[in-house]
């Protein structure tokens, strides 16, 4: 699926821009005429795929924003794995908002996963405090009931909470 | 006969030579680490060889000098600091008699590419035959600039060797024996050529000095086959994914970008060069560490949307190493 994106201008204080599809080089991020605002809120949750050359596109973007506060928000597993690798995916000003945690049930196969939320389940950590994180290391099952386990390796998948400084 | 290819400079930019003292601290770390590790091992060579590249000698120093050869049809890629110890090795072929022939290709003109030329003694010695290629249509004038007073004490109308200068037409095939040799462009701030070397059925891509703006099939247009399905890809790997994000037009890229490329396009092994002349081997060796992490990923998230993607064999590249297509 290729790029695409669609902008909501009535998203509480600032404006609201839905991303969807492939985040790579067939992307084009120039052509997004945002509002003025002090804050934008970006939603990744139907983002499929980023590469490096898409990511790349990304922080050439999020550096021409004028925004003070960029919110990530449903940012989902390929995003996140993203974030804990190549530095520059998150720009200083930015917060997560939300962010997907993959669960995998031993017993069915199926895959499960629980949206993140920064208050409830983690807070990033700041200059003056320490991260948190309060994500179950399982979840029921969403197709047989049983127990799925949580499906990343903690250390480097929730490393991102801890770099923002 | 093999279809080789030898790194003798890999560095980019400057030469980049350990000092003393950071030698001096890699041999006591290895030491310290040899009487750890002397119960387990057989010989030092297998010690040496359980080390990372930053205490197995590191990632090496000299810029820019790749030698491609089948038999004894060998060519060269670009003049950098690493030409002065292949000049050396060539002085044991006719080359060393005043009776031999060497073929040098050029990318482009910057210094790291180019210092190596007055330090090639092949080019001093009567009766040998020095030949110059490249699609710059300035290619003479840029390799008369390194053999004049005073930047150096031999001027260029005193070089013993016969020199001769062939211009290349971009994106079009010419022949070196058995071996097919096609220009093809590269991003990078002065312009910048690579090259595709076919012979036997094998391919050989040299795609560096690149900052690979152009990645689409689309941009890439006409350049496209340089990566296409190609058996060995030498990558451009300069920069950290940031440090690429911000030094725009600075004409070199990061691994990760590479390696999209290499996995879209099926390019069976890539090697990483160019390295920074301010990246210690420790760092060299975390970028490559975290480049991995990157590829893992990218393979996982490809295979579990059944995306297609070619799998590939890569690393960073050590001067010195030796590939045998």
């Amino acid at each position: 699926m290729s790029f695409q994106y669609e902008i909501d201008h009535n998203d509480n204080d600032g404006a609201l821009i839905k991303f969807s599809g492939q985040i790579d080089e067939y992307c084009d991020f120039t052509d997004i005429k945002l509002p003025e605002s002090n804050r934008i809120t970006i939603d990744l949750k139907s983002i499929q795929m980023l590469n490096s050359v898409g990511l790349r596109s990304w922080v050439m973007w999020v550096k021409t924003l004028n925004q003070q506060i960029i919110v990530l928000r449903h940012c989902p597993a390929v995003a996140v794995h993203q974030m804990n690798i190549l530095d520059g995916f998150m720009p200083l000003k930015s917060i997560v908002e939300s962010f997907e945690v993959p669960y995998h049930c031993e017993a069915c196969g199926a895959d499960s996963f629980l949206w993140a939320v920064r208050g409830e389940h983690f807070f990033e950590r700041t200059a003056d405090k320490a991260q948190w994180l309060k994500v179950p290391d399982t979840v029921s099952c969403e197709k047989c009931n049983k127990t799925a386990g949580l499906d990343v390796i903690p250390v480097k998948y929730f490393h991102f909470l801890k770099s923002r400084i | 006969m093999d279809f080789r290819v030898k790194l003798w400079g890999i560095r980019g930019s400057l030469p980049s030579p350990h000092p003393p003292d950071e030698f001096k601290e890699i041999l006591l770390h290895m030491l310290q680490l040899y009487e750890e590790k002397r119960e387990s091992v057989k010989s030092p060579h297998e010690f040496l060889s359980s080390l990372n590249p930053p205490f197995h000698g590191g990632y090496g120093g000299h810029t820019s000098c790749i030698e491609v050869a089948h038999g004894e049809n060998a060519l060269i890629i670009d003049g950098g600091s690493g030409l002065r110890t292949l000049g050396e090795r060539m002085l044991l072929t006719d080359l060393g008699k005043g009776k031999g022939e060497a073929h040098i290709l050029l990318t482009h003109f910057h210094w790291d590419h180019l210092i190596g030329l007055p330090f090639f003694v092949p080019i001093f010695i009567p009766g040998n035959t020095i030949n110059f290629y490249g699609v710059q249509d300035d290619l003479e004038e840029n390799i008369r600039l390194m053999f004049r007073k005073p930047n150096f004490p031999v001027n260029y109308k005193d070089l013993g060797a016969k020199i001769v200068f062939h211009q290349l037409e971009p994106r079009k095939k010419i022949q070196f024996g058995d071996i097919d040799v096609t220009p093809y462009q590269l991003d990078h701030p002065d312009p910048c050529w690579g090259y595709k070397f076919e012979c036997n059925g094998k391919t050989f891509s040299h795609c560096v000095d690149s900052e690979m703006t152009r990645i689409s099939q689309a941009d890439l247009d006409e350049d496209l086959p340089l990566y296409q399905n190609v058996d060995l890809a030498l990558m451009d790997a300069q920069y950290t994914f940031v440090e690429a994000t911000e030094r725009v037009n600075w004409g070199h890229a990061s691994a990760p970008v590479g390696l999209d490329l290499a996995m879209r396009e099926g390019i069976k092994r890539a090697l990483f060069i160019h390295h920074d002349p301010a990246a210690s081997d420790v760092k060299i060796q975390q970028l490559e560490k975290q480049t991995r992490e990157y590829y893992e990923t990218a393979l996982k998230h490809s295979k579990n949307q059944n995306r297609p993607h070619h799998e590939v064999d890569w690393e960073f590249a050590r001067e010195g190493m030796e590939i045998i297509l």
